[in-house]
């Protein structure tokens, strides 16, 4: 008996494996077990083995005292309801709320984005205790009266300013609390150090060009009362950093030379701790990347790029910096011109001095421009320089040809002219450059430029060529241009435009493909019993004579000329109106002259009414409705109802299913072969499927033409051009062959008269008109060869003609 | 009145003062938007360093090791680098008159092109 069988219910089943082995247990032994089973030291051993069986928990977190509680218990089954987890309560509310937090919150539209560190929020890096707000209270009780009590914001400065500046002069105090620097020796680094924000903010505001006494306020900071500020480092430090020193020393070596401030315990290298809960944040445990060679220097490289990087960003922060204070500066300074202006307007009208009115108003109302000079005017402004370049020294160049020809004082003239010319353009530049910063924007002065180029270009137009003026309007214009970026053809996307008479070319083929299609379905459902001319939407109710060799229903998609149908009579209804209702009584009928015919015939035109349900009859062979209705020109047709109903309701009629069915179940064995039932079901489903028309679309001989999805008409058209090139062709090769042969009987011919010639050698004169008599026998024998096509018998007739003449 | 007279003197030379002042400023302020312009040129169309991260793009991409291999290893890529766009001239553009004349300058451009 295998041993898992033996255990009692409450416990899990292992499974049974093949590989492992099973003890088995004799008769006497089980008795044993039995009571094992009940004795303590048994559950003992069963416990341990139960806590072998995976919990799912992880292995460490097993051993937690609630949880391997729940967990033992879960396995013995025993009661849980008084076992769990213990977590702290955070029902309770906290009276004092509406204390700290004041203030009435606004959600804001956007979500609340905050970038700064806790540290940038918090001010110094130290906080006050107990022991150093007595120390304090007793420090300003023994000041004199003169010096202003130290805050407790200043107090904590000027430790926070100890605690760094220890930690910079003595990283490795705590191995030798008692060894403390002295407060001259620390005063220097003290003095250097930066707590806090404020010498950052000194630096910058430095940087900037903030006046000495104006504090650098950035929208993190709060604001000062008004009046009250901050005492300087220096000043700090001479007042109270002996006294503080001791104290701070005193603190210093009582915390063994750590941080007087509590600082979040971490792991040190190495000593890991993992029964001290005090321990923050734990080292995980991670595999070291291997370091090379090539990484280290990639890596430094990286820093050195961030920090370049860094660096041009606080340049260009900074120099946006100064530009704000140089627009702040400039506005004062309007607002100093616009009151100085207005007491001097009220100041002149006391006196009645009605001079000196220049500087009472701006020249003109200056509108404030910005002239920086952006990449593209910078390049206009080279382009424009090349260019002038360019034309001085082609002014140069023709004065020295014309040097040569003319006379010295022309020469001289002309020279002082180019010189007074390149003086004006050079004017200019250094105009440019900034002397009138604000009057003009870029492109005014520009402009202006361009216009001085051509006009000194006019002005050397009458030695240069006039070309050189358009040459200078192209290139500017090629400069200008050059914004567009150009696409190589390769590149412009291949689009075909769609134009008006695309699109209603491809509208109106639809549409006649969809009128089309409804026409074929409607011949696939009339099949071959109906051939109907009216399906043709484009034809105008005609009475066709069908040729005799062309059966109707191929019609249609003959081949056969359209010649060959003979249009007998047309008949014509003027109301179309009455027409479709089935009235219409004055139907018109033209013969195939066009002349109209005595209708005494028809008074109505085929019209079928779907909904007239009067006229169908049930047969008796199938359950299905036919009608017979009489057509155009007295054709009959049958139509077949469609079976869209239950068709067991008209079977029912026929059949008694009900009492076959009974009769069916009365027996217990069905016999196949006579079962009437199954006879029926079959011939059900054999009436509901079978129909006379191929679901699949009609057979693929009734659409001849519809080979390759080629239209009729272009099949007749092709099948036609096909008759015609093959008929040529076999008039061709017919032709050839009788031009062969005309040719060959020719050579016969003169063959024949040469043997005659020889034979009658003595009179060739006589021979002549004999030969030429003794020609059409030969011809008419050729004649019967080349064969059957009339053509060729036109040919042979002129050479008769001669011959009967002769 | 000989006293006022006076005074009127001193505020007009004050006056005079002030507006030879406020045209150096102007001066000092345009060559600082300028300053800006140029730096700001040179800043963002630093080939290797800014294209692992700027103050536009972020620094992420200092922290990919991969990409940075690359743009380290090739610097014959450097010489293609797209233009500038105007829009991402932060700096230059936190001025009210630059930000105007980008605007007109851009809008001259348009109507040029639909010329």
């Amino acid at each position: 008996m295998p041993a898992p069988a033996v255990d009692s219910s409450r416990f899990r089943h292992r499974k049974i494996s093949v590989k492992q082995r099973l003890r088995i247990y004799k008769s006497h032994e089980i008795k044993d077990l039995e009571q094992e089973d009940v004795s303590a030291i048994s559950s003992q051993h069963q416990q341990r083995e139960l806590m072998e069986i995976e919990t799912g928990v992880e292995k460490n977190e097993e051993k937690e005292e609630h949880l391997y509680k729940i967990l033992q218990s879960n396995q013995l089954r025993e009661n849980k309801k008084d076992l769990f987890i213990p977590t702290p309560d955070a029902s309770k509310t906290w009276d004092e709320f509406d204390r700290f937090y004041q203030g009435e919150f606004k959600c804001p539209t956007s979500y609340i984005q905050f970038s700064a560190q806790l540290e940038d929020c918090c001010g110094t890096l130290y906080n006050m205790d107990e022991e150093d707000e007595i120390f304090l209270a007793d420090l300003n009780k023994s000041l004199a009266d003169s010096v202003e009590p130290l805050t407790e914001d200043e107090f904590e400065l000027i430790m926070a300013n100890f605690e760094s500046s220890i930690k910079d002069r003595q990283p490795f105090l705590s191995m030798d609390p008692e060894s403390i620097l002295s407060f001259a020796d620390l005063k220097p680094t003290m003095l250097k150090n930066d707590v806090g924000d404020s010498g950052v903010k000194k630096e910058l505001a430095k940087e900037i060009g903030m006046p000495e006494d104006e504090p650098f306020l950035t929208m993190f900071d709060n604001k000062r009362p008004l009046g009250k500020r901050e005492k300087n480092m220096e000043t700090l430090i001479e007042l109270f950093g002996e006294k503080i020193h001791d104290h701070w020393k005193q603190r210093k070596i009582s915390r063994h030379g750590c941080d007087i401030f509590p600082q979040l315990k971490s792991e040190r290298n190495n000593d890991k701790d993992d029964n001290d809960p005090y321990v923050c944040f734990r080292r995980r445990e991670l595999r070291q990347p291997r370091k090379t060679r090539r990484i280290d220097v990639q890596n430094s490289q990286k820093l050195r790029l961030l920090c370049q990087q860094l660096e041009y960003t606080k340049d260009l922060a900074l120099t946006v910096a100064k530009r704000e204070r140089a627009v702040l500066e400039v506005l004062e300074n309007e607002k100093f011109v616009f009151q100085a202006r207005a007491q001097l307007k009220t100041m002149k009208r006391k006196l009645g001095i009605d001079a000196d009115n220049e500087d009472l108003y701006s020249a003109k109302k200056q509108k404030l421009v910005s002239s920086v000079r952006t990449i593209k005017q910078q390049q206009q402004l080279l382009l424009q320089k090349q260019l002038q370049i360019q034309q001085q020294q082609q002014q140069q160049l023709q004065q020295q040809q014309a040097a040569i020809t003319s006379d010295s004082s022309v020469k001289r003239a002309k020279s002082s002219k180019s010189s007074k010319l390149h003086k004006e353009d050079s004017g200019l530049y250094a105009d440019e450059k900034g002397s009138e910063p604000k009057k003009k924007g870029p492109k005014t002065g520009s402009n202006k430029n361009k216009e001085q180029s051509l006009s000194s270009a006019q002005e050397i137009g009458a030695q240069s060529p006039v070309a050189n003026v358009s040459n200078v309007q192209q290139q500017q214009k090629q400069a200008s241009s050059q914004v567009y970026v150009k696409l190589p053809n390769s590149k412009i996307p291949d689009i075909v435009l769609e134009d008006v008479g695309k699109l209603l070319h491809s509208k109106e083929k639809s549409t006649r493909k969809f009128v089309e299609d409804r026409m074929r379905k409607r011949k696939q459902e009339d099949g071959d019993i109906f051939f109907n001319l009216t399906d043709d939407p484009y034809n105008p109710v005609f009475n066709l004579s069908i040729p005799d060799n062309v059966s109707p229903q191929d019609a249609p998609f003959s081949s056969v000329a359209g010649s060959k149908f003979e249009v007998k009579t047309s008949y014509y209804s003027p109301n179309l109106q009455n027409y479709i209702t089935g009235t219409a009584n004055d139907i018109k009928v033209f013969n195939k002259e066009g002349e109209a015919v005595e209708n005494n015939e028809y008074k109505k035109l085929e019209f079928f009414n779907p909904f007239d349900n009067e006229i169908h009859t049930h047969s008796r062979e199938f359950p299905i409705a036919f009608r017979r209705r009489r057509g155009r020109f007295n054709m009959e047709y049958i139509d077949q109802r469609k079976t869209d109903h239950n068709i067991n309701d008209m079977l029912l009629q026929f059949i008694d299913l009900d009492g076959i069915q009974k009769q069916e179940l009365d027996n217990d064995v069905i016999n196949v072969y006579d079962s009437k039932l199954d006879d029926l079901s079959r011939s059900y489903y054999h009436w509901k499927y079978d129909s006379n028309y191929n679901i699949y679309g009609s057979k693929f001989s009734d659409e001849p033409a519809k080979l390759n999805q080629i239209s009729n008409d272009t099949q007749v058209v092709r099948f036609g051009t096909m008759l015609g090139s093959k008929a040529y062709e076999q008039l061709r090769d017919a032709t050839i062959k009788y031009r062969q042969e005309q040719i060959n009987k020719r050579k016969k011919l003169n063959s024949l008269q040469q043997q005659q010639m020889l034979q009658k050698g003595q009179q060739p004169i006589n021979n002549a008109p004999h030969s030429q008599s003794s020609s059409p026998p030969s011809h008419q024998d050729t004649r019967k060869n080349p064969g059957s096509t009339p053509n060729q018998s036109s040919p042979p007739k002129k050479h008769v003609t001669p011959n009967a003449a002769a | 009145m000989d006293e006022q007279k006076k005074e009127y003197e001193k505020l007009k030379k004050k006056l005079r003062d002030a507006l030879v002042q406020k045209k150096q400023l102007e001066a000092k302020w345009n060559s600082l938007e300028q300053e800006v312009y140029d730096k700001e040129t040179e800043y963002l169309s630093q080939k290797p360093s800014s294209r692992m991260g700027n103050i536009l793009l972020g620094f992420q991409g200092f922290n990919k090791s991969s990409s940075a291999q690359q743009i380290l290893s090739d610097h014959s890529h450097s010489s293609n680098a797209q233009p500038l766009d105007d829009n991402d001239r932060i700096f230059s553009l936190s001025s009210y008159l630059f930000a105007k004349q980008l605007a007109a300058s851009n809008h001259q451009e348009q109507t040029k092109s639909n010329d």
